[in-house]
């Protein structure tokens, strides 16, 4: 019998820690050692992850080094903002914990680069918070299908990730100033993961176009909230990318979907998200088709630690998703072609 | 109304292959057009769509058509390269003329033909019978209405259905122009976009796949246009594949607008479809619509009402050109790799 893994959960600033953490920190085998939000000054962060300490009842900390050097975790679920987060992934690697990391991994192509490469070296366990299009339960047999080859070759694919509902979960104007992204950054590592996992070739080129079309905050700091990007891989296949924020309320969920043309057949993704059954009687319920993706992708996680094994989110991929990001960015501001 | 004008009109068709049988079985149903003559490159051709049809005349050369006393409107569905000088020709002799699209393959082509037209006081149209799918427009005229606020983003995609087989593809005139699909079906995919955004592409970036091997022509495209009110777009032209048993060859439609947004999973119905172990069929695709679906019809009785009633067509040749303008951007972002300006001089 394996010993429990002994985990800790850096950084409450998003969502990350609330749904994959928690099923990190859940798992049948894995140990919570810690829980710690730097002292940024972000107060709701900190309430939130002394909160969360106090419930599993083991330490907050508020200073990430301490965890490692202090608490001595095997394992840790990382949500930093990207200045700091590759710095502290290559703190882990060195220290050879492995490592969930909250996208993006990082603010720069050097710095993710020089992370990457220590990250190789240290042969730690590292995979990247991307998980709805790998783990959903319509991608999950969708991509088992492509895999099988039930439509042959893909040669064309569509994948779109809409958000409804906005202004609902819009970043602040002060998020805005500081990151400079938004809707883009936000979903595009969806599409452009998903289309890397049905092509499975490096991307070729990457065209995109941005906007701020719904919110005026978007517009005054000149972040986006709709893109379309037009991507075209290696082999020959190309894709088309559509995120972005709406407006639209009356929508009950992410409009998550794709579509791959392939030399044999085609393939839809209507609900991509797949959640479950909305059941409404008195009151609403969801009922889960299966497992969540949070609960897929962290037991994949710890699986991969166990059998020494490639996380179904690669380093290579969530670094290869990392670079395409700042290609399609810079595609949009300067309207050209990125070619790779 | 044109009082001088019968009623209805009198209509000689050129081509009678293929999408021809469409346009033939619409003027059965429009009720202001009366198909009375017909004309093809294939004589044979053209004595069997003059039965098939019950029609006056076979005519046995452009020229006789043009030059018949009873003909008023000239309905042109030959190849796309032939288009533009037997428009000139029909409109030198003072026939009205529908033009399937595209109405030609260079904006210098359109010109002529809006001159000749204007100078010799007829009517001419490009066909875009799309637009008149009951449901595509009411799309539109939602989207007109207001009703998601400003549209923001649209897309179009299109596949071709099973009946143009891939063998028979390169037989649809392309002169070897890889492009073809892009040049022919874009015009569809364009002009919505146009229409439904009610302004112009100005820039566009395209992205193609050649699809099989066995196919000379290039068989699917994107592009990724952008319009001049900020409105992104995004259509698609396939015919990489028609697996069997897939329901909706017609495509769809997703629009974002400020306020809402419509989605239209397949825009093109067929009245009679089977699936089944054989593959999909679309019994007698060619007369597939019930009248109410009949947009070549629903096209046709327009175009003719504008001509009775002395009025525009009611899509311009300007905003033909325009679209064409958008497409020839969109085949030479094919061709070059890099994003076009849309060039409307």
């Amino acid at each position: 019998m394996r010993k429990p893994i002994r985990v800790a959960l850096v950084g409450f600033s998003y969502g990350h820690q609330m749904d994959y953490g928690r099923q990190l920190a859940d798992h049948p085998l894995t140990e919570l050692v810690a829980v710690c939000h730097p002292d940024d000054g972000s107060d709701d962060a900190i309430a939130l992850a002394r909160e969360f300490a106090e419930q599993r009842g083991v330490p907050f900390v508020d200073n990430a080094d301490d965890v490692i050097r202090t608490h001595r975790p095997e394992a840790i679920s990382i949500a930093l903002p990207p200045e700091i987060n590759t710095d502290y992934v290559t703190a882990c690697a060195e220290a050879g914990i492995h490592v969930m990391c909250e996208k993006p991994i990082g603010a720069t192509a050097q710095t993710v680069d020089d992370m990457a490469a220590v990250v190789r070296a240290s042969g730690i366990t590292f995979t990247c918070a991307i998980p709805a299009v790998v783990y959903s339960n319509a991608f999950r047999p969708a991509m088992e299908q492509l895999e099988q080859g039930a439509i042959g070759e893909p040669r064309t694919a569509h994948f779109q990730f809409l958000q409804p509902r906005g202004p609902q979960y819009t970043l602040s104007p002060e998020a805005c100033r500081q990151r400079g992204r938004a809707e883009l950054a936000n979903f595009g590592p969806y599409g452009i993961l998903a289309l890397r996992k049905v092509f499975k070739q490096p991307i070729r080129s990457i065209f995109a176009r941005k906007r701020a079309a719904f919110y005026e905050h978007y517009r005054e700091h000149g972040v986006e909230d709709i893109a379309l990007l037009s991507v075209a891989f290696q082999g020959g296949g190309v894709g088309t990318i559509l995120v972005g924020r709406t407006t639209t309320q009356s929508q009950p969920t992410t409009d998550c979907r794709m579509q791959v043309v392939g030399s044999q057949g085609v393939l839809n993704i209507e609900n991509g998200l797949g959640y479950g059954l909305d059941l409404f009687r008195d009151e609403y319920r969801r009922v889960n088709f299966g497992p969540s993706v949070g609960q897929l992708y962290a037991d994949d996680f710890v699986q991969a630690i166990c059998h020494q094994a490639s996380p179904g989110i690669s380093l290579d991929e969530a670094v290869d998703v990392f670079h395409a990001l700042e290609n399609a960015f810079a595609s949009a501001e300067a309207g050209q072609v990125i070619e790779r | 109304m044109n009082k001088s004008m019968p009623r209805p009109l009198r209509v000689g068709q050129l081509g009678c292959n293929g999408v021809a049988h469409n346009h033939a079985a619409a003027h059965q149903v429009t009720g202001n057009t009366k198909l009375v003559a017909a004309y093809d490159v294939d004589p044979q051709r053209t004595a069997a769509f003059v039965e098939k049809y019950n029609l006056d005349t076979a005519h046995a050369t452009p020229e006789a058509i043009f030059q018949d006393d009873q003909i008023d409107l000239i309905d042109l569905v030959t190849p796309d390269r032939t288009h533009v000088p037997l428009a000139l020709e029909a409109i030198a002799c003072g026939k009205h003329v529908l033009i399937e699209k595209p109405i030609a393959w260079s904006l210098e082509e359109v010109d002529q033909v809006m001159v000749a037209a204007r100078e010799r006081g007829v009517s001419a149209m490009s066909c875009q019978s799309q637009r008149w799918v009951p449901k595509l427009r009411k799309l539109v005229e939602r989207v007109h209405a207001g009703d998601i606020g400003e549209p923001v983003f649209a897309r179009c995609w299109g596949g071709c259905p099973p009946f143009w087989s891939a063998d028979a593809w390169p037989k649809f005139n392309s002169d070897g122009r890889i492009e073809y699909l892009l040049l022919h079906n874009g015009m569809h995919s364009m002009d919505m976009l146009c229409w439904l955004l009610n302004d112009k592409p100005t820039s566009v970036y395209t992205l193609g796949h050649p699809g099989d091997s066995a196919v000379p022509l290039w068989e699917y495209f994107n592009v990724n246009a952008s319009f001049s009110r900020g409105a992104i777009g995004l259509f698609e032209e396939s015919r990489i594949v028609q697996p069997q048993g897939y329901p909706t060859p017609g495509g769809g439609m997703h629009v974002i607008g400020t306020e809402g947004t419509i989605v239209l999973e397949a825009t093109c119905g067929h009245a009679v479809s089977i699936y089944n172990k054989d593959g999909t069929h679309y019994p007698g695709s060619h007369v597939y619509m019930t009248e109410q679906e009949n947009y070549f019809g629903g096209q046709m009785r327009a175009y003719a009402d504008s001509i009775l009633q002395n009025e525009p067509p009611p899509i311009s040749l300007e905003f033909s050109r325009m679209v064409l303008a958008g497409v020839l951007a969109a085949v030479e972002s094919f061709k070059s790799g890099q994003p076009v300006e849309v060039d409307y001089a």
